[in-house]
């Protein structure tokens, strides 16, 4: 059975961008819709979205003025619940992304009685969130992840790896690609959030080092967050701040331009599910100098494609760094490499896997358990399971009672697959 | 270089005397900003409470190499500001526990968490100076202490604020003398590591003024201030490593030759090399070594590189009786190069 319209549940659409998920979402809805499979994208009302390209439509759903940010998303998918009843949304596959979705999409697709995946991002540590992610786990057929190592981080959290497929984050090759002008032999770029997660301070500190060795060398920060003002004071702390740009946030379309022109591309993360700037800078025709960890890790080919290092350690960094800066002919070689490393990672190629995913759930109903879901529920924070259930118990059907009234089924029963 | 006042209405009052004391005790060029925090409509608030979070984050000392993430969800809060605080992070207060509806599901937590903060009065009011937070409300730690089950938080020295009753001016003015000294402390340290990359006799102030971004008459009276801080930061250590290379999956004796050309007697220190974890081996971590006034001392170690290529590494004067790095003396980092034999 083939798929022709997909819903998508997502907290961020450009360009209210704030990590790799909303980037990811826009890519991977664009050449979805580009494949003819037609995305209904339903995303907080906001007023200012971009204009979706062909295939792609929005569909706002009001939330108001919340009192949490944990209300904010309850009452974000008890909206889109409504809204896809108000609208009599229709789809073959619903799709939702991180746990502030989840239950808006377990509702819509209990409510079309169609399959429904999860994609995890980024996975959770705060109990709450954590919480609503495990819902969205248990609800759904499948759930996707886009590297080997979140695969593993859930089945420590035993989740089935039957469940789980590994569909990594693609890069869209037209917008990311080598540039007709020598990239600029000494600048180092770091491009992402400010925030101890991406390790923006071990990077600082490593340049110290590779200024003692490229004493022309710069390094350019493209990204803003919580450790900006810690960075320039730290750059000032080493002596070197006359060398370290802080550009701020930057748009897509600017940070090709920065990928282009940089030697390297620094990403010093502690942890990445993923590592889509590196993807990017790849896709660029730059080598890059990755932590080894996570997705980071898959992406690069150590010694190939760019060099994979001890996360945290600045000095094995900088060496690193040093190593690109003193050898253009290498890091020209490696950045050649990356590029078609990168090819791999073609959007066309990932929504084609992603269709293929939506194809064989539709042909075959997935095994979700409503009595995991209920046992999940039943030990859920009060008001959480209490608008949990409204949500995902519509009134009059006798398996949604028996739900509600804590007895065992399968979801296929009550949807009358 | 401006100060910055987050408050509420009530905390106005104390405006003034936060002038006065900015004016007698740190610079007389600072000016100072109210931001009334209930002044402000949403985006504006978002700004605020975003700015603030920076300012928190930026009173860390670096030389701590201490990480506390600060978080905040003010974007979805519509009028009300709430404040998230993780403490501390990636590294330390590891644990693992049960979680909520995961029961039996387990892993690691590396912070904190309150999300239902009722008043800010654990947060305002709070002063900034030069971009990070230099006082906030006193009791703010000891609260902090009793909210959920991991490690405390740093005591506030540690994390680079000072804990103050706003209303008692005795406590203020002593907290002021103090800020105003560690200012001075770090713009001489700041100093002293770009002077490390612009070797010269000269410094020129108004230059190095706009590079820290504070006023010539702050950085004067900072220099003025400790003659043996002003001896160091123009007569720098310098440090060699002999031979600077080495064959690959050779041990090698490397002296690292370090100068004091400066007429301080820095007394015992001990010496701390370290390179990266991979690739490279260095022992033993740490040597103590005596350096008077005018002396050239020299510190062994053992070196062995297991592939070939240029090795980053760094030389740390630590204190003889303490992990803490000696005032004025910046790290210094070297190369050294190994090749393949034959």
């Amino acid at each position: 059975m083939s798929v022709s319209r997909v819903a998508f549940l997502s907290s961020e659409y450009p360009p209210h961008t704030y990590g790799g998920l909303g980037t990811v979402v826009e890519a991977l809805s664009r050449f979805l819709g580009a494949r003819g499979i037609e995305v209904v994208m339903l995303v907080p009302e906001t007023g200012d979205y971009a204009a979706p390209p062909p295939g792609v439509s929005l569909c706002p759903v009001p939330v108001g003025l919340p009192v949490s940010d944990e209300d904010y998303w309850l009452t974000y998918c008890e909206s889109a619940a409504a809204t896809a009843r108000r609208t009599g949304l229709r789809a073959g596959v619903v799709h939702y992304h991180d746990w502030m979705t989840a239950l808006g999409g377990l509702a819509i697709g209990r409510a079309l009685g169609v399959p429904v995946l999860m994609t995890i991002h980024l996975p959770q540590a705060a109990a709450y969130h954590l919480d609503l992610e495990t819902i969205g786990i248990t609800g759904c057929a499948r759930v996707i992840v886009n590297s080997r190592a979140v695969r593993a981080e859930l089945t420590e959290r035993e989740v089935s790896q039957d469940k789980i497929s590994v569909i990594p984050n693609g890069v869209d090759l037209a917008r990311f690609r080598p540039g007709d002008q020598s990239p600029d032999p000494l600048e180092i770029l770091f491009a992402g959030r400010l925030i101890p997660q991406k390790g923006p301070d071990v990077l600082v500190r490593a340049f110290g080092a590779v200024l003692r060795r490229h004493p022309e060398a710069r390094l350019t920060i493209a990204g803003d967050g919580t450790q900006r003002l810690y960075l320039e004071r730290l750059a000032r702390f080493l002596g070197l701040r006359q060398q370290v740009r802080f550009l701020g946030w930057q748009s897509p379309g600017r940070l090709a331009e920065l990928y282009r022109r940089c030697a390297v591309l620094a990403v010093p993360s502690l942890y990445e599910p993923f590592g889509l700037v590196a993807l990017e800078a790849m896709a660029s025709g730059r080598p890059v100098v990755v932590s080894r960890v996570g997705g980071l890790a898959e992406i690069v080919e150590d010694e190939v494609s760019g060099f994979a290092v001890e996360p945290g350690d600045h000095l094995d960094l900088a060496t690193r760094l040093a190593a690109l800066l003193s050898d253009p002919g290498l890091a020209g070689t490696m950045g050649l490499a990356a590029r078609h490393r990168a090819e791999r990672y073609d959007w066309r190629i990932i929504a084609g896997q992603t269709a293929g995913l939506y194809d064989s759930l539709a042909s075959r109903p997935g095994p979700e358990r409503a009595a995991d879901l209920e046992r999940l529920l039943l030990t859920a924070e009060a008001g959480l399971r209490e608008r949990a259930l409204a949500l995902l118990v519509p009134e009059g059907r006798a398996g949604d009672q028996a739900l509600a009234a804590g007895s065992c089924c399968e979801r296929g029963q009550d949807n009358g697959r | 270089m401006d100060a910055e006042f987050f408050c509420l209405p009530d905390d106005m009052e104390v405006v003034g005397q936060l002038v006065r004391y900015l004016g007698r005790l740190v610079d007389p060029t600072i000016s100072l900003k109210v931001q009334d925090i209930e002044a402000n409509d949403y985006s504006g608030q978002y700004r605020t409470g975003s700015r603030y979070i920076q300012l928190l984050h930026g009173s860390i000392p670096p030389e701590r190499q201490l990480g506390i993430e600060v978080n905040t969800s003010i974007a979805l809060f519509g009028s009300r500001i709430y404040l998230r605080v993780y403490w501390p992070m990636l590294v330390q207060g590891y644990y693992w526990g049960p979680l909520g509806l995961s029961e039996g599901l387990y892993r690691t937590i590396d912070y904190r968490h309150f999300d239902r903060l009722h008043g800010l009065g654990l947060f305002l009011p709070a002063l900034a100076i030069r971009d990070r937070m230099v006082l906030v409300p006193k009791g703010q730690n000891k609260e902090l202490e009793s909210m959920g089950p991991n490690e405390p938080p740093p005591p506030p020295l540690e994390r680079g604020v000072i804990e103050v009753d706003f209303r008692n001016p005795a406590e203020v003015e002593q907290a002021f003398v103090r800020i105003g000294e560690e200012l001075r402390r770090e713009l001489r340290q700041e100093l002293a590591a770009y002077q490390s990359f612009h070797l010269s006799d000269e410094v020129d102030f108004d230059a190095v003024s706009a590079h820290l971004g504070v006023p010539p008459s702050l950085l004067r009276h900072a220099i003025r201030e400790e003659s043996s801080a002003r001896e160091l930061i123009y007569n720098q250590l310098r440090c060699t490593a002999e031979p600077a290379t080495v064959v690959t999956d050779v041990q090698t004796r490397m002296s690292l030759r370090i100068d004091n050309p400066s007429e301080i007697d820095l007394g015992r220190l001990r010496v701390q090399v370290r390179g990266p974890r991979s690739g490279l081996e260095i022992n033993p971590e740490r040597v103590s070594v005596e350096l008077p006034a005018g002396a050239s001392v020299r510190a062994d170690f053992s070196v062995v590189a297991t592939r070939p290529g240029e090795f980053a590494i760094e030389v740390l004067f630590l204190d003889a009786d303490a992990d803490a790095a000696r005032d004025m003396l910046p790290v210094q980092q070297l190369w050294i190069t190994s090749v393949a034999d034959g």
